[in-house]
């Protein structure tokens, strides 16, 4: 058995921004931390980014924005992967959100938000805390 | 998701239930708590599919032709079931995985399963976890099983163990052509291919190979094939001859090669002898044991002696 | 290394104090007396700023096309100005209109109008440019991959309105080469791309000979996270390469290098950022005289927009980035630079406010007025150091141009992610030092405001309507047009596509025929497909 199981993530682009400089750096920095990471690259549909999710089985799923239109998008991803039955799965949002936008994001069910210029260490710390809290919740039926 | 009883999650994976057989991957992989007994259900069931393994250098290619090959047999009315794997790094575990296989147009089609692995500190990048998730695969819902794994060496000769028929896979201008291609792959190749072969050095880099498998795989009639996924040219030939090739073979199925299986049985003594003979064994036999330790070290008796007694103790 | 060592910021390592030793003396030999003469590493002109100052080129655009005429006009009050005093808008398109999607495409929810300006036809261009007469006006079209098609709509809106075509001014943003490892737009095959460039390059020559035709945008490899020796090396590697296209289509090679202007990034290290672009003024014009044979030796001269650096920008006290950026207004300045964007401080939170807007555009006029540096042309030339540090750039880009020729060249390059993985890579380093506090981001890891946070607030943002207007616009347009028209005109496009004949002609009329960008966009890739891309992360540890 796995003295620490490895955590597998998932990282995406949804839509149509293409600065991948942050999410390439945060993807490295994850790996460098010994977690797994799936990234999809650029232009992602929220229903083939809940497709991916199933399939890895990943423990945690981080979205990456900069060019607003967090909100609605994470909002279908959240909803795309309930429809694939791994609505469970923790979501975290990173980039550049405006202050006003954490709180609508927490109320779609978004486990963490992340500024520019959050050290990685501090995420990938976060993301432990995230999937152990998400792991020790009670199991909902898929 | 729910802990669900393993035969239902087996049943479930069967009946090509994906978020199933996702999970049970995990616990395969994870050996996580009750992964035994299903295991143990997955090998009552019936192997029925085959595992082609695609192996070569960085930057040959290997993952738009697969997509190609993957194409070609989505058109022949196959599933097909893919597991990439990728070096996990040594120091802290962790991994860049399989994005590669995700760019193609197969995402969307249900008919694809696309999973990627960390080696996970297994030197040539195919764990034994591969072998059992490969095994898994075989007994899913899927028709076609591909392992892909970058080619660092180790990893093709790895590959050879699990894989029905091995595909190498080439392409021109990767440095100094051949010597991208290291010892050892020659010898477990069946297929060997010349991709990108739109490119204008493809020609002299196939005859080269010809030369090198004449030299170095005697005895073994290995074909090089040409492809060329943006012309899609050669794909067809290409998946035909593996076809042929796995009608002929015998399935490399783990839990049909006794080799393998004895070798995970010795595996298993060893780690359950381990386990009994270690300081939380039962309070009876660490007595017994303590006895022995004793009598090897006033050198009463020798180390073949102490194991045979050791073995009729565990019995 | 001890703690006395010092680099630049591409890790060039220093000395303590340059002296006359430093320049080496076959470069010595070469190295011009004048600016305004080859090998223009003194600047293009001999009288530098005298004549004209830099061109004010702030990129502007967001929401529908009339928010953004109004934001031009806004500009132009505040004192923008264009080349020889002509009007100047440079206009940055919405995330859509850069991919090539229309506004109801699935894929442009949630992202229509969110950063830059929205067009689908060439009535979003009419109501764009209302009351900027086009032959009074110096034009930017950031538009990345849509760089030909949009190039077509402004030539058709000229059309429409009676103005001579020769009298268009201006750039386009016409270079998927970088765009494919860039800003990674949805994109055709490489072949086809290099094509279609081409083609919009040679009809220009023709019918708009004052245009510049070919953006080499260095700049976004900065932003990816290159070093100013990658930022030059590789993009000269591929300007190259645009000329090797364009000669394959007939055309001479000075006729190409006309239609070409960089755009370079001035950044975290003010010495390095200005001899950068010296050294590429002189390896360009070595390339083009001794490689090509250009005869006429003013079309050997690179031709530059800088702009500041985006990503040197902090969301954490957004004020501190108006000292950032008036230091590199100084260097984009004194590199010699014909043209420049000034970013806002806000930017790195979303779309600028006017406020910030008119306070970048007083930046410029600052450094223009208040500084004297427009006196005198490359003022720093012949300064030990500066010398010194150009001869070396020049030397590592060269270098970095080799590697890309021994690769097997821009295209294989490409084909590889070679650009990308080398950018991600460097990346990657840049930001450890960062996270170690070996190099200081003042206000991020070092002299931080207790309550200093990386969230803004909200500076800008399109309301919904606004998307629903272009949705509804873009249908009732597809709708109510003469339908066999622009079928026809589909067609041509296709057909032109699949016989290697002109097609920006083919484009220009399905504007007029009111064909949107997404279709004409479609039409192109239902023939030469669509190129896949990798997903690559820095794999140094």
């Amino acid at each position: 058995m796995q003295e620490k199981p490895i955590i597998r993530i998932l990282l995406a682009k949804p839509g149509l921004c293409t600065h991948e400089t942050g999410v390439k750096l945060l993807a490295a920095g994850l790996r460098d931390s010994g977690m797994e990471v799936i990234y999809t690259g650029v232009f992602q549909e929220k229903d083939n980014i809940a497709r991916v999710a199933l399939q890895e089985d990943v423990d945690v799923v981080g979205l990456s924005y900069l060019n607003g239109g967090h909100v609605a998008l994470t909002k279908g991803v959240i909803g795309a992967l309930q429809e694939v039955g791994r609505g469970d799965i923790p979501v975290i949002v990173g980039g550049i959100i405006p202050k006003a936008d954490i709180e609508p994001l927490h109320a779609i069910g978004v486990a963490g938000v992340y500024g520019p210029g959050t050290a990685i260490p501090d995420i990938a710390e976060d993301i432990r805390r995230i999937v152990r809290e998400a792991s020790a919740a009670p199991a909902l039926a898929p | 998701m729910t802990a669900l009883p393993q035969a239902e999650l087996l049943e479930r994976m069967r009946a090509g239930e994906i978020g199933a057989l996702a999970r049970i991957i995990s616990i395969v992989e994870n050996e996580r708590p009750g992964f035994e007994p299903l295991l143990r259900g997955l090998y009552a069931l019936p192997a029925r599919s085959n595992a082609i393994g695609f192996t070569g250098p960085p930057g040959a290619g290997k993952s738009t032709l697969i997509n190609a090959v993957i194409r070609c047999l989505r058109q022949r009315g196959k599933t097909v079931g893919i597991i990439a794997v990728d070096p996990s790094s040594p120091i802290t575990g962790g991994a860049i995985l399989g994005d590669r296989i995700r760019m193609g147009e197969h995402v969307k089609d249900d008919g694809v399963f696309a999973r990627s692995l960390g080696s996970r500190g297994h030197l040539g990048g195919v764990s034994r976890a591969t072998r059992r998730i490969v095994d898994l695969l075989r007994r899913s819902c899927l028709d076609v099983v591909i392992v892909e794994t970058v080619g660092t060496g180790q990893s093709e000769v790895e590959i050879a163990k699990i894989a029905d028929v091995k595909l190498v896979v080439n392409a021109p201008g990767l440095g100094d052509d051949i010597q991208a291609i290291k010892a050892g792959i020659l010898e477990i190749a069946d297929i060997m291919v010349v991709n990108k072969s739109d490119l204008p050095a493809a020609a002299s880099t196939k005859r080269h190979l010809e030369m090198m498998l004449m030299l170095r795989a005697a005895n073994r009639d290995v074909p090089v094939l040409a492809t060329s996924p943006l012309r899609n040219e050669g794909i067809e030939a290409l998946v035909d001859t593996a076809e042929s090739l796995l009608a002929s073979r015998i399935p490399l199925d783990s839990a049909s090669n006794r080799a393998d299986i004895r070798n995970m049985i010795a595996e298993h003594v060893a780690n359950t002898a381990r386990r009994r003979l270690g300081l939380d064994g039962d309070p009876a036999l660490a007595a017994q044991i303590d006895a022995l330790c004793d009598a090897f070290a006033v050198g009463e008796l020798g180390m073949n002696e102490i194991t045979a007694r050791a073995l009729r103790l565990l019995a | 290394m001890s703690d006395n060592d010092r680099f630049t910021a591409s890790g060039i390592g220093l000395k303590p104090y340059y002296t006359r030793e430093d320049f080496a003396e076959t470069t010595e030999a070469r190295r011009p007396a004048m600016p305004g003469k080859p090998d223009y590493s003194r600047g293009i002109f001999e009288q530098g700023y005298r004549s004209a100052p830099w061109i004010e080129s702030f990129a502007c655009g967001y929401s529908l096309p009339e928010e953004t005429n109004k934001r031009a006009k806004f500009l132009a009050r505040t004192g923008q100005k264009g080349f020889q005093g002509r009007a100047s808008i440079n206009l940055v398109f919405d995330r859509p209109t850069f991919c090539g999607l229309d506004s109801d495409h699935p894929l442009a929810e949630s992202e229509v109008g969110n950063i830059g300006v929205i067009i689908d036809s060439l009535d979003d261009m009419e109501r764009l440019f209302k009351d900027f007469p086009l032959d009074n006006l110096n034009v930017g079209l950031i538009v990345d991959r849509s760089g030909p098609f949009i190039m077509a709509m402004y030539i058709a809106l000229a059309d429409r309105q009676g103005i001579p075509r020769d009298k268009l001014r201006g750039i386009v943003t016409n270079n998927p080469l970088t765009d494919m490892f860039c800003s990674k737009t949805p994109m055709f095959p490489a072949q086809a791309s290099m094509r279609l460039m081409a083609d919009c390059i040679a009809f220009c020559a023709q019918e708009t000979p004052k245009f510049n035709t070919c953006r080499i945008n260095a700049y976004n490899t900065r932003e990816l996270g290159a070093n100013a020796i990658q930022e030059v090396g590789f993009n000269l590697a591929i300007a190259r390469a645009v000329v090797k296209e364009g000669v394959k289509l007939g055309m001479t090679p000075d006729d190409v290098a006309r239609r070409i202007n960089y755009q370079f990034s001035q950044g975290p290290d003010f010495f390095e950022d200005i001899c950068k672009v010296r050294a590429a003024r002189r390896i360009w014009t070595r390339i083009l005289i001794d490689e090509f044979g250009i005869k006429d030796h003013t079309a050997a001269r690179l031709k530059i927009h800088s702009q500041t650096a985006g990503s040197s920008l902090t969301a954490q006290e957004p004020l501190n980035n108006i000292a950032r950026i008036a230091i590199q207004v100084v260097q984009a300045a004194l590199s010699g630079t014909q043209s420049m964007h000034v970013d806002a401080y806000d930017e790195a939170l979303g779309i600028p406010t006017e406020e910030s807007v008119r306070v970048a555009v007083k930046t410029s006029k600052i450094v223009m007025h208040e500084t004297g540096i427009c006196n005198v042309a490359d003022p720093l030339g012949g300064s030990y150091y500066v010398e010194a540090l150009t001869d070396e750039i020049e030397r590592r880009c060269v270098e970095v141009m080799d590697e890309v020729e021994r690769l097997g060249g821009v295209a294989v390059a490409l084909d590889t992610g070679y650009f990308e993985q080398e950018i991600a890579n460097t990346s990657y380093l840049e930001n450890r030092e960062y996270e170690s506090g070996r190099k200081i981001k003042v206000g991020v890891n070092a002299y931080r405001e207790e309550n200093s946070s990386s969230f803004g607030e909200v500076v800008f943002r399109p309301d919904d309507a606004v998307s629903a207007i272009a949705v509804k616009r873009v249908k009732q347009l597809r709708a109510q047009r003469d339908q066999k028209a622009a079928q026809a005109c589909i067609e041509a496009i296709k057909q032109a596509v699949r016989n290697n004949e002109p097609v920006m002609p083919r484009y220009v009329e399905a504007a007029k025929a009111n064909v949107t960008l997404g279709e004409m966009v479609s039409a192109v890739e239902s023939v030469v497909g669509r190129f896949q891309y990798m997903p690559i992360i820095p794999n140094v540890a």
